[in-house]
């Protein structure tokens, strides 16, 4: 499985994948995403089966991405990993087609039960 | 609660999750080395800041990044110390302004850093210790205090 990790800091790229890691998603194939536009780059080639993308980003936020993603007729699940969780902004993602809502900072036991979620 | 409280926690919980525990409180000093600091933009204008020394800042950032504290640059430091102001403003924001927006983080890094908002007033203030080194962490809330006006007192022109 194709896991792509979309956020501006390489700190939480990389507390992002070991999370995944911890929570036993080690063994698939992690590739990182600066920002959304470079994201929705990334999915045309590669193709994605999950995507956990942050929200306030440079360039192209993550709604603006996920918006973006089913525009072009992605139709893989998308989860949000942000520090932001207003019921507005849920609201908004969900709308959008989000499949989970993780919100930072997130222990290794609620990623893995998002993901569950998101995977099942 | 007061946001002083909510703050502490806020900043605790962050740190935990992405470096490791916090040990205890200290007194009000502000150390003044690496400054992180977010804005949250609404009803009001209050900025967020993170501020400790480049010592402990190397060392949040060597952990997040599995470095040596000698090999991490100051983009790492930086990057690390901006994402830790945005998860602590991402989770203080409804405290703040639910309808607020979030700004992007950015970081100074010198001896004589410092972030300045006019008029501000402090909504909370809190500093905590990790391994003998102190985290300072604030809200300034920008001045309410109205524009002073200009009156003109007198015209000339020629003729």
């Amino acid at each position: 499985m194709k896991i792509l990790i979309v956020d501006d800091s390489k700190a939480m790229r990389m507390i992002v994948i070991r999370t995944l890691r911890q929570a036993g998603y080690g063994h698939h194939d992690l590739a990182e995403a600066t920002n959304g536009a470079e994201a929705l780059a990334a999915a045309r080639v590669a193709g994605p089966d999950l995507i956990l993308s942050d929200w306030n980003m440079p360039e192209m936020n993550g709604l603006q991405l996920l918006e973006g993603l089913r525009a072009e007729g992605y139709k893989g699940p998308f989860c949000f990993v942000t520090s932001e969780s207003t019921d507005d902004m849920k609201e908004r993602a969900f709308a959008a087609g989000a499949k989970a809502f993780v919100t930072k900072p997130f222990t290794p036991e609620a990623l893995a039960s998002a993901l569950g979620t998101v995977l099942s | 609660m007061p946001l002083a409280a909510v703050l502490e926690t806020l900043v605790q919980e962050a740190w935990a999750s992405l470096v490791g525990p916090i040990e205890g409180t200290l007194p009000v000093t502000p150390p003044t080395d690496v400054i992180a600091f977010v804005q949250i933009s609404g009803s009001t204008t209050a900025t967020l800041t993170i501020a400790c020394n480049d010592g402990l800042a190397r060392l949040a950032a060597s952990t997040i990044f599995g470095l040596e504290p000698a090999d991490v640059s100051d983009a790492d430091i930086a990057d690390a110390m901006g994402e830790l102001a945005n998860v602590v403003g991402g989770q203080l924001k409804p405290h703040v302004d639910p309808e607020a927006q979030l700004g992007l983080p950015a970081v100074l890094h010198g001896s004589d850093a410092a972030v300045w908002v006019p008029g501000a007033v402090s909504l909370g203030n809190v500093v905590l210790e990790t391994c003998g080194m102190r985290i300072h962490a604030q809200i300034l809330e920008r001045g309410r205090t109205p524009r002073p006006t200009i009156k003109t007192l007198r015209t000339e022109a020629k003729s």
